[in-house]
């Protein structure tokens, strides 16, 4: 069977279906090729922003750098929810609201506007970030001791005893309002569904193999389509760590190995968890928590907390086995450390875990990689940069 | 604060789901030995000892296992393979007050009937119409309930049950004990007092109201293969634990899981292990024989036989193909009788085989055609294989030269036969032939369960009576009856407890859940009787804390108060079936779930876990997900082997001053 589309977008997320909305949007004919069983398999998408843009703390420097506030002060006065939720809707088939913090059951896809609490435990780091934010023209608040941690989700009522009063002193907050909280499952989801009524069956095809480029050809198989060869005017991959054998071979096809080897570098995976947590104390779900690179929120009767593995940021636990980082002796005490110190838990039940893999950029010199002139690689570090907003106006740039 | 976490590598972790009881079945033994045979390291994580507390799947497949042994240490195992054995499904399709303490799992009845502590008299109604509810039908007939009803709800059209090997034999011996058989539609099910409870069923002549002590779910509720794959090609699957702890509880399901095991394992060892010449010829033998078990044990589907009847008597061509059967002796005229073989059925059971001295009874040879299955002249009559036939099929005939012959049945040991008495004969569908004189009660052979009567009957019924039972009597005299009912006052050692302000017996250091369900006073969520708190949801105040009542054991003077918030809000007055809450943990009724993933447009099990919560409530979907599930594959998503590997399948705790 033969076919000729202008654009042909490959990959395993979210980036490859807004690619194909927006060529769609242009007049072009689109396919989209997913080497994967099924899209978001991977969880390349994380479920709320974690605002890191600090590279020595992806690489497991435990805290934030003062060199990385500038940038970090600049994102938290763009995740403002209303400027998100203007800057995303366009690109959303289908409603996108924007919805209060404590609107437990939003039926549509939707931008929650929360507020933020970045707790330390260093008054001048805190001090720091404070000026960066003001510098940033951000409202924020600054605080101590309780009247710092009181809205951390799942603090337990223990901080206001006598014992553990005292122990609060030493913390220190900021306090950021009316950020954006995407839901990250109903965007993708819907888009999905939007790109699948548009494209058709024949449009989006999920566990492709045995790819190989031409001059103007693609030749792939489908277990649905079976052997199919398609004339392409463009081909975009959207690389994710799922794709990282496929990309291999690809690149040996096109003798780019390389290349696309120092390309590949310039990524590092990162591993996330997330754990739900049983709460004894209730949560106010208009606070995302966040301390020590873990961030804390209430979600579905639970706390969830972000997590980022011991294993993120080294180069060799991309070719190991992708789940050996999870749920490690560090996890365990990183988890724990945040509920019995900061949360003043003496116990936690453990609900739920689930994890996301994402890579981060060390390098920013370019995130694209000219493979032919009509083929492209689009490395966009999503999890890094933050969370579904920074992929969709990735693609879009 | 410390943790100590033990990590380790394994090619396949073989673990239990909640309230599995079993550890290491039949499955899990047949596995472990097929794959350690071929250098595969397996772990066990059941019983005791090492329980598995979560699964986190892998993107390449294989998956992080989490388990926590006896001093609550942390075990991380990295696998490559996970085999979960987890409960057939446990509930039918929700119905108007299915949420309630009248409706009890079959685990749960079985714990109750284990305590000798339920009356089940004067009517028990079983939902399903398998082996198991069969059996356990019989199992309360035999002791002594007057009437039990097996309600079959699943698919009115088709002939669904006979989609289980040996299921013949087990109806056969519910309808020869008096069991009531009845195609219906479940409608309601509401509370008339403490242990009464009516049940409305459509059947076809329209509705019908059973009056029961419980109603018991036996299942099974649906038509999923018995081994789920989840993701496809992850090597992670789910198989339905059906074995019990022995062979003879329940042969098929025993045989059936074993099944399952090799079928995995043939496919594990394929896939994780560079096999050598020799190791690919094994390998071949036994993916050959589990292909022949697999078609041996779907042969009855083709080959079944169930006898027809002309008023009280076998019809010509069910008499005809049972006397050509070569189990049943063609000659009967001998001075110490013959065994008759009547399991017509192509089934896997050869338990009487193997219970035979004298090597008479060949079922495996026989059903292949090579042999006769009976070899009559080697039959001795000695009555072993009469007690070792969990459904008491086989009979000794012994013809004479007169009016009347002697023949040998199985019968239940504990009631008391009285030689020299009259008992009723019964046919092969429980009808009364008339009655005959009990000669002798053999004390050999016999088990505890089982007693052998040779009861004198007229020649022309040696083919016709296959069962006794005493002549009926009014429950005034009813021995059995007499005796459970007077049951509760030679119970002792039973305390006194504050039961919601008021005082109550119960019996000493049993839990406290179960102790509910024996009075009577059991909540809706009491009913899973998880015992390791796995369910999360019978709640109550003990002594002031809060506590699970299903880890909590009975003490003298213990205070208990019960929520009962959530039964009050059972309302009767359903008016839609979509109005059923299907989610108890989340109070989501079936219309809510159904308009939540048509307004999403949510085509794949996970985006409907995911964005519905569904399964992620305290019970981990223990009562919902088979409904669930039921939903998702009527809103057009392909969710038959989707398997919920969310984290974890039970609750725990890390105790983080340790």
């Amino acid at each position: 069977m033969s076919h000729t589309k202008d654009l042909i977008c490959i990959g395993t997320g979210v980036a490859p279906l807004i690619a194909a909305a927006q060529a769609l949007e242009e007049g072009r004919s689109v396919l989209v090729l997913n080497p994967d069983r099924d899209f978001f398999r991977e969880n390349s998408e994380l479920p709320i922003d974690p605002f890191y843009l600090s590279e020595g703390y992806l690489k497991n420097s435990t805290k934030v750098s003062p060199d990385d506030f500038n940038t970090l002060a600049l994102r938290v006065r763009q995740s403002d929810a209303e400027k998100v939720h203007e800057k995303l809707k366009p690109y959303f088939p289908g409603s996108f609201d924007l919805i209060s913090g404590d609107d437990l059951s939003p039926s549509v896809a939707s931008v929650r506007s929360r507020s933020r609490l970045w707790v330390t435990q260093d008054r001048a780091l805190a001090e720091d970030f404070a000026l960066h934010l003001q510098e940033q023209d951000v409202h924020f608040q600054f605080a101590e001791g309780v009247r710092a941690l009181r809205f951390f989700p799942g603090i337990s009522s223990r901080i206001f005893s006598a014992k553990h009063f005292e122990e609060t002193e030493d913390y220190f907050g900021i306090l950021m309002h009316r950020l954006a909280d995407i839901d990250v499952d109903r965007y993708r989801l819907g888009l999905l569904d939007f790109m699948r009524e548009k494209l058709g069956a024949e449009g989006i095809l999920t566990h492709v193999s045995q790819l190989k480029i031409k001059e103007k050809d693609l030749y792939f198989h489908s277990p649905t389509q079976g052997p199919m060869q398609v004339e392409y005017g463009e081909v975009r991959f959207f690389y994710t760590p799922q794709m990282e054998s496929w990309m291999d071979s690809i690149a040996h096809g096109l003798s780019q190995e390389n290349q696309w080897h120092s390309f590949k570098n310039m990524f590092q995976p990162c591993f996330w968890e997330k754990w739900s947590l049983i709460s004894r104390d209730p949560i106010d779900p208009t606070w995302v928590g966040q301390f020590d690179g873990m961030i804390a929120w209430s979600e579905n009767r639970s706390i969830s907390i972000l997590h980022k593995t011991q294993n993120s940021g080294n180069a060799n636990a991309r070719h190991a086995n992708a789940m050996i980082p999870w749920v490690s002796h560090d996890s365990f005490k990183n988890i724990g450390s945040l509920c019995h110190q900061l949360l003043k838990w003496d116990r936690f039940s453990l609900r739920a875990v689930s994890v996301y893999s994402t890579f981060y950029q060390v390098n920013r010199l370019t995130s694209r990689l000219r493979l032919r002139d009509t083929v492209t690689v689009e490395g966009l570090s999503s999890g890094f940069l933050g969370d579904i907003a920074d992929a969709v106006c990735g693609v879009n740039s | 604060m410390s943790f100590q976490i033990r990590s380790s590598q394994f090619d396949v972790a073989l673990m239990t789901g909640p309230r599995v009881s079993h550890f290491p079945s039949i499955g899990v033994r047949t596995l472990s030995k097929l794959c350690a045979d071929f250098g595969l390291k397996v772990a066990w994580l059941g019983g005791d000892e090492l329980q598995a507390r979560g699964v986190i799947p892998g993107p390449q497949g294989g998956a992080v296992v989490l388990a926590q042994d006896a001093q609550a240490r942390i075990h991380r195992m990295e696998v490559r393979s996970v085999v979960r054995l987890s409960l057939p499904q446990s509930f039918p399709e929700p119905f108007e007050g299915w949420r309630s303490q009248g409706l009890v799992p079959y685990e749960t009845a079985v714990a109750l009937d284990l305590s000798k502590q339920m009356d089940w008299n004067p009517s028990i109604v079983i939902l399903g119409s398998g082996n198991r509810a069969l059996r356990w039908a019989s199992h309360l007939l035999e002791t002594g309930v007057r009437e039990v009803y097996c309600i079959e709800s699943l698919d009115l059209s088709k002939n669904f049950s006979k989609l289980y090997a040996g299921w013949e034999v087990e109806f056969r011996r519910f309808q020869m004990l008096g069991g009531r058989f009845v195609k219906a539609r479940l409608l309601s099910l509401q509370q008339k007092s403490a242990l009464l409870w009516e049940l409305r069923v459509l059947d076809e002549k329209g509705v019908r109201i059973l009056e029961t002590t419980r109603v018991i779910c036996a299942g099974p509720f649906s038509l999923r293969p018995g081994v789920r794959e989840y993701p496809q090609g992850s090597l992670l699957f789910e198989m339905d634990q059906t074995a019990l702890a022995t062979k003879s509880e329940d042969v098929e399901g025993w045989v059936s899981e074993e099944v399952r095991a090799r079928w995995i394992a043939v496919k594990l060892i394929r896939t994780l292990v560079q096999m050598s010449a020799l190791q690919r010829e094994e390998h071949e033998r036994i993916h050959r024989r589990s292909r022949r078990q697999i078609r041996q044990i779907d042969l009855h589907k083709t080959e079944s036989f169930q006898p027809g009847f002309q008023g009280k008597w076998l019809d010509r061509a069910s008499s005809e193909r049972l006397r050509s059967f070569s189990g049943v002796p063609t000659a009967t005229l001998r001075p110490k009788g013959v065994a008759s073989i009547e399991c017509i059925e192509n089934i896997e059971c050869n338990l009487c085989e193997k219970a035979c001295p004298e090597g008479a009874i060949s079922l495996v040879s026989g059903r292949k055609g090579d042999e006769n299955i009976l070899k009559q002249d080697l039959c001795t009559a000695c009555g072993l294989c009469l007690v070792a036939c969990p459904s008491r099929t086989p009979v000794l005939i012994e013809e004479r030269e007169s009016s009347q012959a002697l023949l040998v049945f199985a019968a239940p040991a504990h009631h008391e036969w009285v030689e020299k008495q009259w008992v009723t004969l019964l046919n092969r569908k429980g009808d009364s032939l008339g009655t005959a004189r009990l000669v002798r009660v053999l004390d050999e052979p016999s088990t505890p369960k089982t007693k052998l009567l040779e009861v004198e009957v007229p020649s022309h019924l040696i083919w016709e009576a296959r069962s006794v039972r005493k002549p009926r009597t009014g429950a005034a005299v009813d021995e059995t009856f007499l005796k459970a009912l007077h049951r509760h006052e030679r119970e002792e050692n039973k305390v006194e407890i504050l039961l919601d302000g008021v005082k109550r017996f119960a019996r000493d250091q049993i839990p406290l859940s179960l102790a509910l369900l024996e009075m009577g006073h059991a909540r809706a969520d009491d009913v899973l009787n998880c015992v390791d708190a796995s369910c999360g949801r019978c709640v109550g105040i003990v002594d002031g804390q809060k506590k699970f009542l299903c880890a909590e054991k009975v003490h003298r003077g213990m205070a208990v108060r019960l929520d009962t918030r959530a039964d009050s809000q059972l309302q009767f007055e359903v008016t839609s079936s979509d109005q059923v809450e299907i989610c108890p943990c989340l109070g989501m009724s079936r219309g809510q779930l159904k308009s939540l993933i048509r307004q999403g447009k949510l085509n794949s099990p996970e985006a409907i876990c995911s964005l519905t919560q569904v399964g992620g409530g305290g019970c981990h979907g223990q009562l919902c997900f088979d409904s669930v599930r039921k939903i998702m594959i009527d809103e057009g998503v392909d969710s038959e082997n989707f398997v919920d590997w969310r984290f974890p399948t039970q609750d725990w705790s890390l105790n983080l001053s340790g």
